[in-house]
């Protein structure tokens, strides 16, 4: 939801400053009265329904944000606490505040239009009237002092005639006069006007009369009458026009008329209004008229209909075709003392200034009585400009309140994450803040520490990769490394063992992991001094001990030589000590052979020399003695030469084997089949009396050899010659020879016999030198054979047939390139260093 | 308490129910039938390529409301709206001229007459009653309409619709408001159509 927010918090803003816009222009149009931009003129209840609308979207915007704050803040989310509280007490401060104004205003607002309209105004407008009202009462009363006299002679005249009838009261015989008027027509000098309605106008020295409209129900000399009385008053007083009416009740009952007026016709008719205040005067309570004209009800005495206040008037004010003011005034005619329907009619000129002043006070009448019926429109438009100048006020609080809330709280949320961030192992560094305040100083300090700590997240990385490398390297190291390798807690626990140890110990790593010394030495009883005396080399505490231990396997002796190291920094992973394994079986079988050589070549050279003086000397003895002797003593001491020089012979051999046997194999390869050389040292054997059938299973797809021929042919010998000694102890000597390329493109030769196979006493000491049980011969064969493959690059093992008869003698040579030196001197470098343990 | 989603669909679909209502009758408010004024009759003829002649006779009356506001001094206008349309087959009618006459009728107390004055002209009458002065703005008032960037087609039909209306937008300011969701002052005829000859 803030993410929601932000993305329309800048829309929010814009509609929030339209809305502003549009309110400030509905504001100056409600206050001003007056607007002076057409649109928003024309648009004004538009305007403000879209104003209440944005109002209301703002206020709903500013809800769903208090909301989600507040979801927030029950949530404990970092800064919302702190917005809460900020939000909260701009809120409240702008709402008392705001409330307090709006209040104030709106009293003095109500207060205010109500005393402009009840007091200054309303006042002055009255006594306006009441002044204008006195001015033309006055001339009400002048106009009726100067036809006084007229109205007594035509109330006279007309007296005269109607007799009774007028004597009767009001309203009693109108509708006989209305249906017997004939009217009359007025000669005006030499032409005449004759009308064809209801009116006439006359002029000066008019003579003669003649009926007019449908009131005229007096005699002929009456009309006549009346009109020269009327005429002479209007000339007399310079009236305008004035005018008889027979019956008041009915305009069109007009029956003489004197007009003044430049091209008037017929003569002006009272208004209807005017009429009606005289008939209502002359009928009291009488409510309504049923006047044709009058359709509106009226109701006597009501202000709707008086527009001086109240009182009824005889007078009215009306316009000229030219503009100017005239006063009309209706002069009831009484018949007899009693009111009556007959009226003169009197139109005068009001003087220019009292016009002015008439218009004057009718405009600022007009324009009170305007503001008067706009009053509570007046109020409730400046009610409604309060209210929003109100609510936009508490908008506009708002929202600065939001913004400087999110300024301060943005920061502090961003810290908070950024801290969060940082303990899950992100480094990344905040957004720094425009603004140069305390939150700034924070945030770069923040980032600072953030760039130090990635920093040096950085070097343990590359530390900790730089170790991972050494520990792979090491690792790698110790797979490939021939010594076998274990680490040690501090509880004496196995924690890791290296190939070598797995194939030096014949375990595997998950056999001995977490496996106690002690059970160690309970696990295997062949491996129990080694383990004893580890772990008495470390209950001993000493940091580097050396010991090598003789084990008895069913393959023979093995000796193995360990070191025991503390290592200086105890790791959990790796352990305490670390303890390494060599196993220096064959080293030792080395250095046997080459002590066995030395001595053989010591005891070679110390035999040979005296043997050869020794043999001259006997010769010599047996040449000079055999002269002298007798034939018998000469043939005892013949046998006795014999005897020596067959012991001679055989030292001789001895010291010829030692010789062969101390020698060094010194290898010249040639390119060789080994099948061929195999074939040629067979068919040197192959002879009946020595064996009874030598079976070749040779491979003919055997790859090249590189191969000192000599030394191969003295390796086949020596075998084959040993497979016929052995055989021949079982009777029928029969030997195979097999030769085969195995999967590593190895040549793999192997020579078997069927006699009693090895003897269990000497199977541990096949290839070391005396071992035979042959009662001739040193024991040297095998141990050539061994030096010689080896020399090639080979091994060599021996084994019993697994049929139990017979045994074989099993040579693997590897197909590359031979060293033309021997390999096997070189073993003995470690003689002195060595103890031996039994 | 949990809601089920058909709960909550529920509760949803009566919420828009709601807000739909609400705003018909929002929109029935402000859509009020209108009455008052009435158009009887049309004549319009072209005199000319771009102009016409418009006979326009209406019944105008108002309300006990609107006569009070006038005796009041508060000066009421009335418009007439006049648009030209040249007729299309498949399409909508293309407007060709719009008009708008205004006559504002005011009443003067100190000589209890109501004057009518053409807006946009120097034209002022006196009456002596309201009557004759709205029968002065309806008894066959005669009305010119120029084409502007248009001239009529003798192979084209025109019509033209007229609407009569009181200008609520011509009162004073302050009046606007308040008048504006009352009916006494909702006055205009319908727009009564009529052809162009």
């Amino acid at each position: 939801m803030l993410s929601l927010f932000k993305r329309y918090y800048t829309i929010a803003l814009a509609l929030t400053t339209v809305l502003l816009v549009f309110v400030i222009f509905e504001l100056v149009g409600v206050l001003t009265g007056t607007m002076r931009f057409d649109l928003f003129s024309r648009s004004h209840v538009e305007l403000l329904i879209l104003n209440s609308v944005g109002v209301v979207l703002v206020l709903t915007w500013i809800g769903v944000y208090a909301y989600q704050l507040f979801k927030q803040y029950r949530r404990r989310v970092p800064g919302t606490q702190l917005a809460m509280r900020i939000l909260r007490n701009i809120a409240l401060i702008t709402i008392l505040s705001m409330a307090v104004v709006y209040g104030f205003s709106f009293l003095a607002l109500s207060r205010g239009i109500d005393n402009w309209f009840e007091l200054q105004v309303g006042e002055a407008v009255e006594e306006a009237n009441q002044l204008r009202v006195m001015i033309f009462d006055s001339f009400e009363s002048t106009i009726r002092n100067d036809f006084q006299n007229v109205v007594d002679e035509l109330a006279t005249l007309i007296g005269r005639q109607e007799g009774q009838e007028f004597t009767k009261g009001f309203g009693e015989s109108v509708s006989d006069s209305s249906e017997s008027a004939t009217g009359i027509r007025l000669q005006l000098g030499e032409g005449s006007l004759e009308s064809d309605g209801i009116g006439f106008v006359i002029g000066a020295g008019a003579s003669d009369t003649a009926p007019i409209g449908d009131g005229a129900g007096l005699e002929p000399d009456i009309r006549t009458e009346i009109f020269q009385r009327i005429f002479r008053a209007s000339q007399s007083k310079d009236y305008e026009e004035v005018t008889y009416f027979e019956d008041l009740t009915r305009p069109e009952s007009m029956v003489v008329s004197s007009s003044s007026r430049p091209g008037t016709l017929l003569p002006v008719q009272p208004s209807q209004w005017l009429i009606e205040q005289h008939l209502l005067e002359a009928v009291p309570g009488q409510q309504t008229l049923d006047t044709r004209g009058i359709q509106d009800t009226v109701e006597g005495g009501s202000d709707q209909t008086q527009p001086w206040g109240g009182r009824r008037s005889s007078w009215e004010l009306l316009t000229d075709d030219d503009g100017s003011a005239l006063l009309r005034m209706l002069i009831p005619i009484p018949i007899a003392g009693h009111v009556s329907r007959h009226y003169l009619q009197v139109l005068t000129k009001l003087p220019s200034s009292s016009q002015r002043l008439a218009e004057r006070v009718s405009q600022m009448n007009e324009r009170h009585e305007r503001l008067e019926y706009l009053r509570n429109p007046l109020k409730v438009s400046f009610v409604l400009a309060l209210t929003f100048v109100t609510l936009i006020a508490v908008l506009l609080a708002t929202w600065a309140a939001i913004g400087l809330t999110r300024r301060l709280v943005e920061p502090i949320r961003s810290l908070s994450e950024g801290t969060k961030a940082i303990a899950e192992g992100y480094y990344e560094e905040l957004e720094e803040l425009s603004s140069r305040d305390d939150l700034s100083v924070l945030v770069k300090s923040f980032n600072d520490m953030t760039r130090r700590i990635r920093q040096s997240q950085k070097q343990i990385r590359l530390s900790q990769e730089l170790a991972e490398q050494h520990s792979a390297y090491l690792e790698i190291v110790l797979e490939h490394l021939s010594s076998g390798v274990l680490f040690i807690d501090k509880d004496n626990r196995l924690t890791n063992i290296n190939l070598a140890t797995q194939s030096i110990l014949e375990v595997s790593p998950e056999d001995v992991k977490s496996v106690h010394l002690h059970d160690m030495v309970k696990w295997n009883r062949k491996y129990s001094p080694l383990f004893a005396s580890i772990e008495r080399a470390i209950d001993r505490k000493i940091s580097d001990w050396s010991n090598t231990v003789r084990l008895e396997t069913e393959q023979g002796e093995q000796i193995l030589s360990f070191s025991v190291t503390e290592l200086p920094v105890p790791d959990s992973a790796t352990g305490n000590h670390v303890v390494v394994i060599e196993d220096i079986t064959a080293l030792v079988q080395a250095q046997r052979g080459v002590a066995w050589r030395e001595v053989a070549r010591r005891m070679a050279h110390e035999m040979l020399n005296p043997l050869q003086p020794i043999q001259l000397a006997v010769e010599r003895i047996q040449y000079k003695t055999n002269a002298r002797m007798s034939e018998d003593d000469s043939r005892s001491l013949e046998l006795s030469f014999a005897a020596i020089n067959r012991q001679l012979n055989t030292l001789h051999r001895i010291v010829k084997e030692f010789q062969n046997y101390s020698k060094p194999v010194v290898l010249r390869p040639v390119s060789l089949n080994i099948n061929k050389l195999i074939r040629e040292v067979v068919s040197l054997h192959d002879k009946p009396e020595q064996v009874k059938e030598i079976r070749l299973d040779l491979d003919p797809d055997l790859p090249a050899f590189q191969g000192d021929p000599d030394k191969l042919v003295q390796v086949f010998n020596n075998l084959i010659n040993n497979a016929k000694e052995a055989a021949r102890v079982s009777g029928d000597a029969i030997l195979q020879i097999q030769t085969r390329a195995n999967e590593l493109d190895n040549i793999v030769v192997s020579v078997m016999d069927n006699g009693p196979g090895f003897e269990s006493e000497v199977f541990d000491r096949m290839f070391e030198p005396y071992a035979t049980t042959k009662k001739q011969g040193m024991g040297f064969g095998l141990e050539i054979v061994k030096r010689i493959v080896e020399a090639h690059g080979g091994v060599v093992e021996a084994k019993n047939n697994p049929d139990g008869v017979g045994a074989q003698i099993r040579m693997e040579f590897g197909v590359g390139p031979t060293r033309p030196t021997a390999t096997t001197e070189v073993l003995a470098y470690r003689d002195s260093q060595q103890g031996i343990e039994v | 308490m949990m809601l089920t989603d058909k709960g909550k669909m529920a509760m949803i679909q009566h919420r828009a129910s709601v807000a739909r209502i609400a705003f018909l009758v929002f929109a029935c408010a402000l859509s009020l039938p209108a009455f008052g004024f009435s158009i009887l009759s049309v004549d319009a003829t072209r005199d000319s390529e771009v102009s016409v002649a418009a006979n326009v006779t209406a019944a105008i009356e108002f309300t006990p409301t609107v006569i009070e506001a006038l005796e009041s001094s508060i000066p009421i206008t009335i418009r007439t709206n006049i648009k030209v349309y040249r007729v299309r087959k498949n399409m909508w009618d293309q407007l060709v001229c719009e008009y708008d006459s205004r006559d504002e009728v005011s009443y003067r107390s100190l000589y209890r007459t109501y004057r009518m004055r053409m807006r946009g002209s120097n034209i002022v009458r006196e009456y002596d009653s309201l009557d004759e002065a709205l029968g002065a703005i309806g008894d066959g008032r005669l009305h010119n309409l120029v084409l502007e960037n248009a001239q009529f087609d003798s192979e084209e039909t025109y019509i033209g619709k007229v609407r009569i209306s009181l200008d609520r937008t011509a009162l004073p300011s302050v009046m606007r408001v308040p008048v504006f969701f009352k009916n006494s002052w909702r006055l205009q005829s319908d727009r009564f159509e009529f052809d162009v000859k």
